[in-house]
């Protein structure tokens, strides 16, 4: 068994919108290990989202795989037809999504809805479908009797319990959760993070955790990938980013996390993220970098190696 | 359920003063309007004893308020008055008598219509600003303005006249329902009920022209509506989740229609009033012995009491149509029921 | 160059740039048949409503329609009608938006006990079927132009009152209208000065839809023998006459009034759609 699940190798993701071309995902390469929770961190804009969809193919009419490969478990994503690329959604790939009140189908009740994805892609009868939607809403703490419930009738956090269930169902090898505790309170958000870790170790699965908040990130995943404006500018273990970030924006980043115990000074990063119609040239952090050089602007730097598990896309390493 | 059951009591009880301002507007109408119904109808020429006789014989030369308390009272006890022809039948028995014919031409209608809203609109959703769109609405626009009486006299031409295969007008051949008694007064059901294959088969051959013309008209309401409500829906974060599941087209299309279904239906309580209006053109332009037709004609006869009455029928009957349209709605969609 | 209708072009270019296919091809319609029947007595030599050849024949180089039972020369009936139906629909829509706009204005602004009066007429008048509601008024008060034009508009008075009530009750919650009362501008200031510029566009489209739906209720009111008597040229009441012919196949009676209707119908929708579009997409793009 390899021990890389997941190899993103020079993705370019495009939006072709009525201003231009806007380079959402551009040359990212990345590698996620089996039972590694990665925090896919960044602003707004910064592509994070757009890469966690591109993964599953489920990209908004406008937006383009342009080049790249997305490796799965040795096959590549981008290669297999719409009907196997099906196959993967849901069975090899789990989705969590930010909202669950919109994600889930309002008139149907929340276990017609994962009997469906189980029927879908395993070949059982309809009561054992059943069966195992109820142990799957155990498994993520509810009674099966919210089987059926509409989703309307749940809380927030059972709803996203809810999503997690069907996310994890089929016992897949990836799950990609897009800022999955953003729309929840925040007691709410611990345990379902606590939820999602705990569900990680038993069914053996990689986590892309799509998160803009760095300290969520730092606390519950393996390595954190920081993006900005469509690149991917840091790549290391948590508790080294944390400790001892290399790239400027993601040092940026982690003095801005306001911290109650230590009454630190609380940073933020001067300026907007670019324009990704017309981004800026070399380096693209460069307009807003207090180290920035001359050579910033001219050139855009590459991915370093600082060891075995950190790179840093940055002048300052080279 | 008792939330349901609530909203269902909260809901009826709704109606009531709907309905009650419908009977007001309708007595203003006929009654307390500049011009004189009577006399409108018979034509000024006519006797003055004649027209004073009808008046009274009506009610109509009581002061408006006693008029308007008779009126009401009436219709809360069911009676809508008598004929003033006919041997005075009492007007509510000639209504039902001809209710049920209109109600299978709106029913067929109703299908033709939603059938092909239901597809032209889903095309158009799903492809939505491509030339295909483009056509499709520009169907809706074409068929929504189809002036219902020319689309028929189209058909009457080609399938009754040049080809001669579908009957011009009518519901039935009358040979055919002698000695035959009706149970619903619904002819293809009442075919179907008795055994009788030859009147089902009969009075289809005369449903085709009426509820294709009623249909086609209709439709293009629904290609707009339901392909507006697809495009709103096929763009909601449910139907991303339902393919990130890996669920095939097929399925996400299912998920997507029975949502975009839901605002559909609360329109079809108002689209019932257009349908009603679509009848009367129709069952003229096929002769058809429906409500329609017979206010026409009682408007001819200048039967005033038997006009009101079929007037206020059809405000009672859209009222309460659109209070089933709102339970069911109620009933289809979880989140209603607070 | 005449700089004034080069001002007049500069003014419109972006908007006809805007304006899609639907718009064009209905302005195109309707301009035309108003057109046609402005210039009607240029058009043709026959007078509508005289006996002019021999009666039912088909259509000829003599005369374009053919005639009718009666002899009159289809096409001029066309082209007469097509002013009694502009007429007709054009005034009733003015009367019920000059009524609907008001009532609508103040039902929103003022709202409590006025304002769940006037709705609730309002939603029962919308509820019921728009025909017969026409055709009792009609009936009563007997069939002529004038009493057409009035059960017409009684008809879409809540069209108006609907969609300008609705929207005067978003306008209100608006700041700026609270910050003129905070200011103390008087109601009537209020309305005319913030809110009823506000509604123009939507009035505008509601408007032209409007007349594409009269349109089809002035047609059925004639074919039902409601509006204009005879011999007036009116296409709907053209239909009826030439549906007794019908079975003995002369076609050309039914074909024109009708195939007239639809297309002045589907023009204004088509403009009232286009219209629509450019709304909607401005709205879009200011949020």
């Amino acid at each position: 068994m390899r021990k890389t699940l997941l190899a993103i190798e020079n993705l370019k993701v495009y939006y072709h919108t009525g201003r231009g071309v806007v380079r959402a995902v551009d040359d990212v390469s990345l590698a996620i290990n089996r039972r590694e929770i990665v925090g896919l961190v960044g602003e707004s804009g910064s592509g994070k989202s757009t890469l966690g969809y591109a993964i599953v193919r489920l990209l908004p009419p406008q937006g383009k795989i342009v080049s790249g490969k997305i490796v799965l478990d040795g096959k590549n994503l981008l290669k297999l037809s719409l009907s196997e690329m099906r196959k993967v959604r849901g069975k090899e790939i789990g989705m969590v999504f930010q909202d669950p009140l919109t994600s889930l189908d309002p008139l149907q009740k929340v276990g017609d809805q994962i009997v469906e994805t189980i029927l879908e892609h395993v070949n059982i009868s309809k009561k054992e479908a059943y069966d195992m939607a109820a142990k799957a809403l155990m498994e993520v703490g509810l009674p099966p009797d919210r089987l059926d419930s509409y989703p309307h009738q749940l809380s927030g956090g059972q709803r996203q319990r809810v999503m997690i269930a069907l996310a994890t169902v089929l016992k897949p090898k990836l799950i990609i959760a897009d800022e999955p505790t953003t729309a929840l309170d925040v007691i709410v958000q611990d345990r379902i993070m606590e939820l999602l870790a705990s569900l990680k170790e038993e069914l053996n699965t990689s986590i892309i955790l799509i998160t803009h908040d760095i300290s969520l990130a730092a606390e519950r995943a393996d390595k954190i990938a920081v993006m900005y404006a469509g690149h991917l500018y840091e790549y290391a273990p948590s508790d080294e980013i944390i400790s001892k970030p290399l790239h400027p924006y993601t040092q940026g980043l982690i003095q801005s996390i306001p911290d109650v115990f230590a009454r630190k000074e609380i940073k933020e990063i001067k300026g907007n993220p670019p324009d990704l119609v017309n981004p800026p040239s070399g380096c693209r952090f460069h307009p807003r970098c207090p180290y920035a050089i001359e050579k910033c602007m001219r050139k855009e730097p590459a991915m370093i190696r600082i060891n075995e598990n950190r790179y840093v896309k940055c002048w300052l390493y080279a | 359920m008792a939330a349901l059951r609530t909203y269902i009591i909260v809901r009826t009880l709704m109606t009531i003063p709907i309905v009650f301002t419908l009977l007001t507007i309708v007595f203003i109408i006929l009654r307390v309007m500049p011009g004189d119904p009577i006399t409108a109808m018979v034509g000024m020429k006519a006797p003055p004893e004649y027209i004073e006789r009808l008046k009274e014989e009506a009610g109509l030369n009581k002061p408006y308020h006693v008029q308007y308390v008779n009126y009401i009272l009436g219709i809360i006890r069911g009676d809508f008055g008598r004929s003033l022809i006919w041997g005075k039948r009492p007007v509510l028995a000639e209504i039902l008598d001809h209710l049920p014919a209109t109600i299978e031409l709106t029913i067929f209608g109703f299908i033709v219509s939603i059938i092909i809203g239901l597809i032209t609109g889903t095309v158009a959703g799903v492809k939505c600003y491509t030339k295909v769109d483009t056509t499709l609405r520009l169907y809706s626009i074409i068929a929504y303005a189809l002036f219902i009486p020319w689309l028929g006299m189209m058909f009457q031409l080609i399938f009754g006249v040049y080809l001669k295969i579908l009957p011009i007008g009518g519901r039935i051949d009358p040979g055919l329902t002698v000695g035959w008694n009706t149970v619903t007064g619904l002819y293809v059901l009442d075919g179907i009920i008795t055994g009788r294959y030859d009147i089902v088969l009969n009075a289809l051959q005369h449903l085709i022209l009426p509820s294709l013309t009623l249909g086609i008209v209709l439709s293009g309401a629904y290609t707009r509506l339901v392909r507006a409500n697809m495009i709103d829906v096929l763009s909601q974060d449910f139907i991303r989740a339902a393919r990130a599941r890996g669920l095939s087209e097929l399925k996400v299309l299912r998920h997507a229609l029975k949502n975009a279904f839901i605002p559909i239906l609360t329109m079809m309580g108002l689209q019932f009033a257009i349908l009603l209006t679509g009848a009367v053109l129709t069952e003229t332009t096929f002769s058809w012995p429906g409500m329609g037709t017979f206010l026409l004609e009682r408007i001819k006869y200048v039967d005033y009491t038997t006009i009101q009455g079929t007037i206020v029928f059809f405000a009672i009957f859209v009222s309460v149509v659109n209070l089933v349209v709102d339970i069911l709605y109620a009933l289809i969609d979880p989140r209603i029921r607070y | 160059m005449n700089i004034g209708f080069e001002l007049i072009r500069k003014m419109l270019a972006p908007w006809l740039k805007e304006a899609s296919l639907m718009l064009k091809l209905g302005l195109a319609i309707v301009i035309t048949i108003i057109a046609l029947s402005i210039t009607a007595p240029l058009l043709t030599q026959y007078s509508p409503i005289i006996k002019v050849g021999d009666a039912l024949r088909p259509p000829s180089t003599k005369h374009l329609m053919g005639t009718n039972n009666l002899g009159y020369d289809m096409f001029s009936r066309i082209l007469y009608g097509g002013r009694t139906v502009l007429t007709v629909v054009v005034s009733a829509t003015l009367l019920s938006m000059c009524i609907g706009v008001p009532l609508g204005l103040i039902s929103g602004y003022y709202g409590r006990i006025v304002d769940r009066i006037f709705s609730i007429i309002m939603d029962s008048m919308y509820a019921f079927p728009s025909l017969i509601l026409a055709l009792a008024i009609a009936a009563v008060l007997g069939p002529s132009m004038v009493n057409a034009i009035i059960a017409i508009a009684v008809v879409y008075i809540p069209t108006y009152f609907r969609m300008v009530r609705g929207q005067t009750l978003s306008i209100k919650s608006l700041l700026y209208v609270e910050a003129a009362k905070a200011i103390g501008a008087r109601d009537l200031r209020i309305i005319i000065k913030h809110i009823l510029p506000n509604l123009l566009p939507t009035i505008i489209v509601v408007f032209t839809m409007n007349i594409a739906d009269a349109i089809l209720t002035e047609a059925g009111l004639s074919f039902l023998g409601f509006s204009v008597p005879p011999p007036t040229p009116d296409w709907g009441a053209d239909l009826r006459a030439g549906h007794e012919y019908l079975l003995a196949g002369y076609w050309w009676l039914v074909a024109f009034p009708g195939f007239m209707i639809m297309l002045l119908a589907a023009g204004f929708a088509l403009v009232g759609e286009g219209l629509n579009d450019i709304l909607s997409l401005r709205g879009a793009e200011k949020r």
